[in-house]
């Protein structure tokens, strides 16, 4: 596949179709035996900033018979050269057609990017449901944290793998080799796969529905195929491979530095959080390998920054030497730290001032609620003492602008949570006038996004705010709103309720998916590309009702994601959403253990002995 | 000599897909590249200290080069053979240091030297020679050639003749060599040129049709 320079010319950012960049693999197709493309279903400057995509490039990569190249959704611009002119999308490494792969792996971060995952196939000329490929087609696979709940994408995908990569990628591979020597087809392969951990086949099962639209059963139509499929893990990081290299775009991108993955897991338990459940336990990577590994990254990628990253940084057991480490040993080649994610106390603000060479940024505090009785209902264990002293202490350090984020539709919610978070906003410029500097004025932008019920929290059973609802509290926001220092901005709402749709979805979703794709649908998650109205007709041309998708649904029922098994009990998620409703909180998991189920992974406890 | 600064004029190319990377792109790269090869640079004093380094003049996107320039300060002396080495172990492919030579003193940066500058153009399978002959042979009697320059203050009417030094056919490929004014005091691009023959060739033009290379940049005492 070759195309052609006038082709590329016509394109706003070609760069991002060329390849090229440093540390990105070289090998001769002829001498490997496993053609892997990696796609990540949004433009390419998304998908170069995340890490997942780089662990899984270079882990791939590492065994001499596979060769993994990249793949990104094409900007419409591109999308239009390439149909005009019948190119088929290709590999950024070697620009082979993605039809001519062994595996074609997505990585699901997001559902608003489910279009982009048809659009590709379909670019590729790939049938876009699994059921219609042949044995000329590549095996589709997915993971990341959407297959948490893969059934909206179940009829697309040959088979989810639900997990760490690290852990049965290897075992997947050897599989592909032997049953290739073998002579075997797709299908005998992916009866192989029934075998392995973590390993997800959804042609292998069938579900019925009762006549209200819920899940009647869901059942194994293999004698192989197990009732549930329980994620793998790499249980003690520091065993496992760890990223020496960072691939280097010749192109900005969002997050342009390289990132030190610290630990996996989180010890907070926020009950609207599908990540800290889902990637329980808390697994930390010793602080000596941390700082020999931000040395071989930045060395082999000349970056000027790096990132320290997990589900919430401040936790990491010793984050204190890392950080200070980090400082001692790159001060002087002008490295900046970046550290998101991290508590606003006196320490922490020394230590933003030491790392960061750029003038002071804003500060970031995510509340999440406006009241202490919501926040109490979420778990979120910050208190409102806690914000107005850490921007006092920022605010007479020198700051003086603060970002705060609350979430609308939580569960229990009333007008007086609203008007919290508008009272707490208006607080936090009242303490910037008390201690802040009176010659600047602050700044407080209130962002708002909409609480959307996930798979695996505790909330995973509520509903979930419609469109109107939103709408009515983004309003009753705005008109609480007096002082003119703050700033509001908010999700779109007809987002969120899509996002819900399909984060609790079941497989009939997948219609209005497909629908939705032909009916033009496109980098959904991107603002200026979202047609809340076209989403609607889609799911209207197919019959289907979104309001089922949106309800409280039962206990007792099946839920479409229940046969994967994360580790933590749903008796624990029950219990959660009771002490939830009762307004009570759970301790975090390193001051006692909150009994998950999680530690199964381990074979022990979390912490300590 | 105590003070004198330790500017190094590197000479580059920039070839193949690295023909889609803009400007300001390429400072990253090269800096990316300096931190990687460990080379001794020098840093901006300051609050937000960067390197030192200069380009003498931006490439447009889809042309390629086997004569750009940066100048770059360093705080050591540097062994040019090794330099180029360490350059080119590190750079992504069509990215290749083929020069590197100190400064002399009081000698002029780069972009402050530029006069003009040649370039490359090639033209599709399609043009024939002769036609291409009879396009340079017009352009080179007319006595002026006005073309339209939009800018934010407004469309300006300029005559380009002037700016052009040499034109040439080349045997093999169909193709045309060509010097230009370029630089601060007078600049014209190549793709204008290109836009040129194309109107007499009577075809529309269309970026990256003609395959255009820049091939050395020119200070008025000759190559830079």
């Amino acid at each position: 596949m070759n195309i052609s320079d006038t082709l590329l010319l016509k394109v706003e950012k070609p760069a991002r179709y060329i390849g090229n960049e440093v540390n990105a693999i070289n090998k001769t197709v002829e001498d490997i035996k496993i053609h892997f493309a990696l796609c990540f279903p949004d433009v390419y400057e998304i998908g170069m900033s995340h890490l997942g995509l780089q662990i899984l490039y270079f882990f791939l990569n590492r065994r001499d018979d596979v060769y993994c190249e990249r793949c990104f959704a094409v900007w419409n611009d591109m999308e239009s050269v390439m149909r005009e002119n019948k190119i088929p999308l290709f590999s950024l490494e070697t620009k082979a057609n993605l039809k001519e792969f062994d595996f074609v792996g997505f990585t699901l971060q997001y559902e608003m990017s489910y279009t982009n995952i048809i659009n590709m196939l379909d670019l590729a000329y790939i049938p876009i449901y699994s059921c219609d490929r042949t044995e000329n087609d590549p095996i589709i696979c997915g993971g990341g944290p959407c297959t948490y709940n893969p059934e909206p994408m179940a009829e697309i995908f040959d088979f989810f793998y639900i997990g760490e990569g690290e852990a049965a990628l290897d075992e997947i591979m050897d599989l592909y080799n032997e049953n290739k020597a073998n002579g075997g087809t797709r299908d005998d392969f992916l009866e192989m796969l029934l075998n392995v951990e973590g390993v997800y086949v959804p042609k292998f099962y069938d579900v019925s529905y009762k006549l209200d639209g819920s899940i009647d059963s869901f059942v194994p139509n293999n004698p192989q195929a197990k009732t549930k499929i329980r994620k793998v893990i790499a249980e003690n990081l520091d065993d496992y491979f760890f990223l020496e290299k960072q691939i280097v775009p010749l192109i900005e991108v969002v997050h342009d530095r390289v990132t030190l993955e610290v630990f996996r897991g989180c010890v907070r338990g926020c009950r609207f959080c599908q990540a800290g459940y889902v990637y329980r336990p808390v697994r930390e990577r010793s602080c000596n390998l941390l700082l020999e590994q931000a040395g071989k990254l930045l060395d082999s990628s000349g970056h000027e920054e790096i990132s320290l990253v997990s589900l919430s940084t401040g936790d990491y057991g010793e984050f204190k030497p890392l950080a200070e480490g980090i400082i001692d040993r790159f001060e002087d080649e002008k490295v900046s730290i970046s550290l998101p994610s991290l508590r606003i106390d006196a320490f922490n603000l020394e230590l933003m001032e030491k790392v960061q060479n750029v003038r002071k940024s804003s500060l970031t505090f995510a509340p999440e609620a406006g009241t202490q009785r919501l926040r109490n209902v979420i778990n979120k264990g910050i208190t409102e003492d806690e914000i107005l002293t850490g921007s006092g202490i920022a605010f007479a350090g020198g700051w003086n602008r603060i970002k705060l984020y609350f979430m609308l539709g939580l569960p229990t919610e009333t007008d007086q949570d609203l008007e919290g978070i508008v009272q707490l906003s208006e607080k936090i410029v009242e303490k910037y006038y008390e201690v802040g500097n009176r010659k600047i004025s602050p700044s407080v932008t209130m962002s708002t996004s909409c609480f959307i019920p996930k798979a695996f929290t505790p909330f995973q059973w509520d509903k979930q705010d419609d469109y109107e609802t939103l709408m009515d509290k983004q309003r009753l926001i705005k008109r609480s709103l007096t002082k003119r220092q703050i700033r509001y901005s908010y999700h779109c709402a007809g987002t969120s309720v899509m996002e819900a749709i399909m984060s609790r979805g079941d497989r009939q979703v997948i219609r209005a998916i497909v629908k939705a794709w032909g009916m033009g649908a496109r980098f959904d998650g991107w603002t200026e590309f979202f047609k809340y109205d076209l989403w609607l007709d889609a799911f209207e041309k197919t019959s289907i009702d979104i309001t089922k998708y949106l309800r409280e649904r039962n206990y007792d029922e099946i839920l479409p994601w229940e046969h994967i098994d994360i580790g933590v009990s749903k008796e624990f998620l029950i219990n959660e959403r009771k002490k939830a409703y009762e307004e009570k909180t759970t301790s975090h998991c390193r001051i006692a253990c909150v009994g998950c189920g999680a530690d199964s992974f381990l074979g022990g406890a979390c912490f300590g002995e | 000599m105590e003070n004198e600064k330790l500017i190094y004029r590197i000479k580059f190319e920039k070839t193949g897909a690295m023909k889609f990377i803009g400007h300001l792109d390429l400072l990253k790269i090269f800096q990316r590249a300096v931190k990687r090869s460990v080379l001794p640079v020098a840093y901006s004093q300051g609050f937000n200290p960067h390197q030192i380094m200069s380009f003498a003049l931006p490439l447009s996107v889809g042309v390629e080069s086997i004569g750009e320039i940066v100048d770059v300060e360093f705080t050591n002396i540097l062994d040019c053979c090794d330099t180029i080495e360490k350059f080119n172990l590190t750079m992504p492919n069509g990215l290749k240091v083929v020069n590197v030579r100190r400064l002399t003193t009081g000698e002029k940066n780069a972009a402050a030297s530029l006069s003009s500058a040649s370039y490359e153009l090639v033209f599709p399978e399609t043009i024939t020679k002769s036609g291409l002959r009879k396009a340079i042979d017009e352009i080179l009697t007319e006595s002026q050639i006005i073309i339209t320059r939009t800018s934010k203050k407004g469309d300006k009417q300029v005559d380009v003749r002037p700016m052009i030094h040499e034109l040439t056919l080349l045997e093999f490929p169909v193709a045309v060599n060509t010097l230009i004014d370029t630089g601060s005091a007078s600049n014209l691009k190549a793709d204008v040129i290109a836009e040129i023959i194309c109107e007499k060739l009577g075809i529309s033009y269309t970026p990256g049709d003609v395959r255009i290379k820049r091939l050395a940049l020119f200070g008025e005492n000759g190559s830079l």
